[in-house]
């Protein structure tokens, strides 16, 4: 079988337990907690050398969730609005490694049985799935879950578990989102300055392209801050129950459970980013993003085995 | 293989459940759960040799494992918890058998370290079988003697039906022939119900050589 094929065959399977829902941060903030074992019994022992083993049977071994960031507003069904965020995200159980490619939301692509149009707009047409279709045509990689998260669901579980910090390269601001703006440097960001962090793009230099390289250091942080919960008793069950709550989804607790001890086991030395580049263009006067649809696809030969881009 | 059962009363009106397990002539003998202690939320936990109960004790017996209830997350009442955990552990228990303290000695066949783990994670487990059992020493091992066994046990009960589990695993043991030394395995495996039982899909362990009390 082609690997498109097995790609194929694997979407459908995936489909059958997806998704509605969801954060991106919150799974790999909220689910993502814990990790060895801090917190059994003080030893009165001193351990002379240690050596590490760890793994997570998940099928398939590389698993891939698209975590969009869905621009609804409150009373608006999350699931059937424009995805803000876009953020397809690999994880190699085998390894500990995980790759985020940051999608411009803007791109101008085809979406199937609509033409073409921004990529955000396969929520707005056919939800969750219809997204996932998109971005698999434009990757080459079909998700096997795929999260769809509203502004406030990011909020609650980001005031759950606790700020979050981030590098920011250079300071920016929105009149509207954060007057008073983001400072350089490392920073920690709770409850809604996770959210507008991500959402900022005017008065970035690069634009939708900043913003999503944005969206993937509020992603570090996110797990980050799961790795510092980790060690505390209950963390990812905790975790867990934070997104049941906040976030709608049809993932049965247990799948969930897996799929968050899956995220708790990547190793953020092994985490690679990239934000999918591009040119300006217009289509019928609107401004839109051309995407680079051959390093589209590069990136996603790249990572469909090992979650792993050597070069952006 | 001969496995005796008690139960008793444990701290806090609890039910405390011992089963000492006699060492077994074969090598499937490792497959049979140690048995657990119960008791409630804990406190501290016991330094290394301190564990060892009680008055039954004699020199066939090894030691019983102290299982804790963790942190619950959700809706589980007290009793469901702690067989919850109990169930939890004896899966917990067939592995620390299994790879590290049962078994004849010497031993070279590991080949049932993983049991009840998924087929998945016992692939896993097995491509690191020098940490997650005594398959690169046991056969240079006479004996293997556990001074502590502690299971804690966060679950995960969202709509009061567990759906996850965290075993947080502390095992001590001495191991006596061409290789003497004290070693601690400790770590957390990672469970869901299947079935009527549990199955280990994930883990996440460090073991370690110990020197000095």
């Amino acid at each position: 079988m082609s690997e498109r094929k097995q790609d194929r065959a694997r979407w459908t399977r995936g489909w059958r337990r997806v998704v509605r829902t969801s954060v991106l941060g919150a799974l790999l903030a909220a689910v993502a907690v814990a990790i060895p074992d801090g917190d059994v019994a003080p030893t009165h022992l001193s351990l002379v050398k240690f050596e590490h083993a760890q793994g997570v049977d998940s099928d398939p071994e590389v698993v891939w969730v698209l975590a969009v960031g869905s621009d609804a507003r409150p009373g608006q069904d999350p699931l059937r609005q424009r995805g803000d965020t876009l953020q397809l995200i690999g994880m190699d159980t085998r390894t500990g490694a995980a790759t985020a490619i940051g999608i411009p939301r803007d791109s101008w692509v085809p979406i199937p049985g609509h033409g073409s149009n921004r990529v955000n707009a396969a929520l707005f047409f056919g939800g969750p799935q219809l997204m996932g279709e998109a971005v698999a045509g434009l990757i080459g990689i079909e998700p096997d879950y795929v999260f769809v998260a509203s502004f406030r669901g990011v909020e609650e579980v980001n005031k759950d578990i606790g700020p979050i910090t981030v590098r920011n390269p250079r300071p920016f601001s929105d009149e509207y989102l954060k007057p008073r703006g983001y400072e350089s440097g490392k920073i920690k960001l709770r409850g809604y300055d996770a959210v507008s962090f991500s959402r900022i793009r005017k008065s970035l230099p690069g634009g939708d392209f900043d913003r999503s390289a944005n969206q993937q250091r509020v992603l570090r942080g996110f797990h980050a801050r799961a790795l510092e919960l980790a060690d505390r008793p209950g963390g990812i069950e905790r975790g867990v129950l934070s997104v049941m709550q906040h976030l709608h989804t049809d993932l049965g607790p247990a799948e969930l459970f897996r799929l968050a001890q899956a995220v708790a086991q990547v190793d953020p030395r092994k985490i690679t980013t990239c934000v999918l580049p591009g040119g300006i263009g217009n289509v019928g006067g609107a401004s839109v993003v051309l995407p680079d649809t051959a390093t589209a696809q590069r990136y996603g030969d790249d990572a469909r085995k090992d979650a792993t881009i050597k070069r952006c | 293989m001969t496995v005796a059962a008690e139960a008793v009363d444990g701290p806090g009106g609890g039910r405390d459940v011992r089963r000492w397990r006699r060492p077994a002539g074969a090598a499937l003998a490792v497959l049979v759960p140690l048995g657990l202690v119960l008791s409630g939320c804990s406190g501290d936990d016991q330094p290394a040799g301190e564990s060892a109960p009680s008055q039954e004790a004699t020199a066939i017996e090894t030691l019983a494992t102290t299982v804790r209830v963790g942190e619950v997350t959700g809706r589980l009442g007290k009793d469901r918890a702690r067989r919850t955990a109990e169930a939890v552990a004896d899966v917990v228990d067939g592995w620390l058998d299994g790879a590290y303290v049962a078994g004849d000695y010497p031993r070279d066949d590991f080949a049932d370290a993983f049991p009840g783990f998924t087929k998945g994670a016992a692939r896993l487990a097995g491509k690191q079988r020098g940490l997650m059992s005594n398959a690169a020493v046991g056969d240079r091992v006479e004996s293997v003697t556990p001074t502590r066994r502690v299971v804690r046990v966060d679950l995960l009960a969202p709509k009061g039906e567990p759906a996850g589990a965290t075993a947080h695993v502390d095992l001590v043991f001495e191991v006596a022939g061409e290789v003497e030394r004290t070693e601690q395995v400790r770590g957390r495996l990672l469970l869901t119900p299947k079935g009527d039982g549990w199955r280990v899909f994930g883990f996440d362990v460090e073991r370690g050589e110990v020197r000095g009390r």
